[in-house]
């Protein structure tokens, strides 16, 4: 009973999710003759791949009950990094490779706080994001990075078959998580951390390493999103990031996933960061104000989040009001 | 029954995905206002930032532009100093095949890949406000002054409040700006060459906040006891500044100078907080960025020495357009202004 119960759950979210992506899709064919080409779905797939990749990380993080506020932060911190490593020379391969280096030491950092010293991930994240800025800041002396080596600009500009490439990077990393997470036993380790964690450390998961996978798992991702971004524009900023992580957040949990961990996946999040791109795409399109973009995304998220409430209470009253019945049942026998 | 909706909703987007594969290319986006009559250029204004008052000003003159030459005008940018951010309303409005495309760039290259997208569309790129390091990439400057001009000027102005000694800071935007920095540079270079009594102890970006400018004042009051002129080169921050000054009771003592609007100094230069601002009027700059961008789409060129209505005189330096009226607004004349 339970678990049919439980599918339902998951399929009335994506449900709305997949209603609302329609509805979006369909205000925005009425606003521009544009809206539905070709070219300009591979644009929005342009803009929202570096917040995308960022989402899968997160997604990490907050399944397991955390979450990692350092995330736009490390991105910035890995941007310069490879700003600096392409402008003093470095070979694109070396620079990524120190980008990716400084990614999961921001990672064990953020884990070893979490983890080990037992820090509520808030609040370790919420320094270690100063800590990082700080660090990108000094690197970068506030400026901004210019002259990348054109070899770079293909991870940002460049197309495969037409497609984008940041595209194709979004794609396969949500596939992978995907698999890692329905598949694989880490994923169910990450979902029973979110559940429970003590339960799941005396079930005999080692927490710890858990956490270290998750955490560098997420600042790996931000480091290519910083990546895609400096080969996007040409240019590597401390700041980069920054306005993405409250985005990235709403769009998780506008993709289902619960705040408190333990329930969600990667496929709704990605649909989550599809919808806010469309809308800022839609509201560039019919001439906007910028303003209003922040407006529609607030609203969206509000009503999403308030209805996936809603469907969590009454489940949970089902649940309660029938396990009850059974109870009743059962003494009477 | 779920089962149901997920098939038609599967099924729906389908649908689009096939219509959208099949739509060819982009086409204009013509307005509805003009289906009747031959269709007239759309102008996107593109600022650093939207919400503050230097570009709203620039924006309500630009429609006014829009209206008395005929075309429509687009205002839109990013809520925050994000380039990245205005690099996606760029390709946006490339998608939206809009005429021209005007650009106060908050980086002068981060935007450089998205111009050049927009030039291979055959969209007219000019800048105004800042300009990017590619010039290359846009076929004309709309200047408010020329930039050693106005560093000088700032310096020249904050140095006779200050009695051309002590110790100032300057507050700039966001570091990688280039109209601020190059400001900043020649101010800082003229007061070297001819204060020597004067020195330059800060130099701290706002990022265009005004409650970081506010916090940057503060705490360059406490680093430096000292401290006798704040030069304020964005127009979000000498406000702020004087803000910072009043509270901590040195209005006077401490000179707040700078780039700032009449509406937005008033309070600050009536109460004695500010001293002065020296500014163009941002109204007129976007008035000009509309003309000049009429003027290169119908096939046009302007000309040095060239009265435009509403602007006034500018000067044609190879691909720039510079106006020439610098304003020093004090106490006395601030209600002459309406801006």
């Amino acid at each position: 009973m339970g678990k049919e119960k439980f599918r339902i759950r998951l399929t009335l979210n994506q449900m709305v999710l997949l209603g609302t992506l329609l509805i979006i899709l369909l205000t925005g064919t009425l606003v521009s003759h544009n809206f539905l080409t070709l070219r300009n779905m591979l644009s929005i797939f342009q803009q929202m791949s570096e917040m995308g990749i960022m989402a899968l990380g997160l997604t990490l993080c907050i399944l397991t009950g955390g979450n990692d506020l350092s995330a736009g932060t490390t991105m910035g911190l890995c941007a310069v990094i490879t700003g600096v490593c392409l402008t003093s020379g470095m070979p694109v391969g070396l620079a990524m490779v120190c980008s990716l280096a400084v990614a999961v030491i921001c990672g064990c950092i953020n884990a070893l706080l979490i983890s080990v010293m037992k820090v509520p991930p808030m609040i370790a994240t919420l320094g270690t994001q100063m800590f990082f800025n700080g660090v990108a800041l000094v690197i970068s002396k506030g400026n901004s990075i210019s002259n990348i080596p054109e070899s770079f600009y293909f991870f940002g500009q460049g197309k495969v078959l037409g497609i984008p490439v940041q595209a194709i990077v979004l794609l396969v990393l949500t596939a992978a998580l995907s698999i890692v997470l329905k598949r694989k036993v880490l994923g169910r380790y990450i979902i029973a951390i979110g559940n429970n964690i003590k339960a799941a450390a005396y079930a005999g998961i080692d927490t710890v390493k858990v956490l270290f996978a998750v955490y560098i798992l997420c600042s790996l991702m931000c480091c290519f999103a910083g990546n895609i971004q400096v080969a996007r524009v040409a240019t590597a900023r401390a700041d980069m990031g920054g306005v993405f992580l409250m985005q990235c957040i709403s769009a998780v949990v506008l993709g289902g996933t619960s705040i408190n961990g333990g329930r969600g996946g990667v496929g709704g999040t990605v649909l989550g960061v599809f919808i806010f791109a469309m809308i800022s795409n839609i509201m560039n399109l019919a001439g906007a104000s910028s303003f209003w973009q922040q407006f529609a995304t607030g609203s969206i998220l509000v009503l999403v989040v308030v209805f996936n409430c809603i469907t969590e209470m009454s489940q949970k009253r089902i649940r309660v009001f029938s396990s009850r019945e059974a109870r009743k049942l059962r003494s009477k026998k | 029954m779920k089962k149901l909706v997920s098939l038609f909703l599967a099924a729906m987007l389908a649908a689009m995905a096939f219509a959208g594969c099949a739509g060819s290319g982009t086409t204009k986006d013509i307005p509805a206002a003009d289906s009747g009559a031959e269709a007239s250029y759309t102008i996107a204004l593109v600022p650093q930032q939207v919400g503050i008052p230097y570009f709203e000003t620039s924006n309500d003159w630009a429609q006014k532009a829009g209206d008395d030459l005929g075309c429509t005008v687009i205002y839109t940018g990013p809520t925050s100093g994000d380039a990245a951010a205005q690099a996606n309303i760029i390709q946006d409005l490339i998608t939206k095949q809009v005429d021209c495309i005007a650009v106060s760039p908050l980086d002068s290259s981060a935007i450089a890949p998205v111009l050049k997208q927009a030039q291979d569309e055959g969209i007219l790129v000019i800048t105004w406000d800042s300009d990017i390091d590619d010039t290359s990439l846009r076929k004309m400057y709309v200047n408010c002054s020329t930039e050693q001009l106005l560093g000088e000027h700032l310096m020249q102005r904050l140095a006779h409040y200050m009695g051309e000694e002590g110790e100032y800071a300057i507050i700039t935007s966001v570091l990688t700006a280039q109209n601020c920095s190059a400001w900043a540079k020649f101010a800082t270079e003229y007061q070297e060459a001819n204060y020597p009594n004067m020195t330059r102890v800060a130099y701290e970006p706002c990022d265009d906040d005004q409650a970081k400018a506010y916090s940057i004042t503060q705490n360059m009051m406490t680093a430096y006891p000292n401290l006798q002129g704040v030069l304020g080169v964005t127009s979000t921050a000498p406000s702020s500044a004087a803000q910072a000054v009043r509270e901590a009771g040195k209005s006077g003592e401490i000179i707040v100078t700078g780039v700032v609007e009449a509406s937005v100094s008033r309070e600050y230069l009536l109460d004695g907080s500010m001293q002065e601002a020296n500014i163009w009027h941002p109204g007129k700059l976007g008035y000009l960025t509309i003309f000049t961008a009429m003027t290169l789409l119908n096939g046009d060129t302007l000309t040095d020495k060239q009265d435009i209505p509403q602007v006034g005189l500018v000067n044609v330096v190879d691909d720039q357009v510079i106006m020439t009226e610098l304003l020093d607004i004090t106490a006395e004349n601030v209600n002459e202004y309406d801006f």
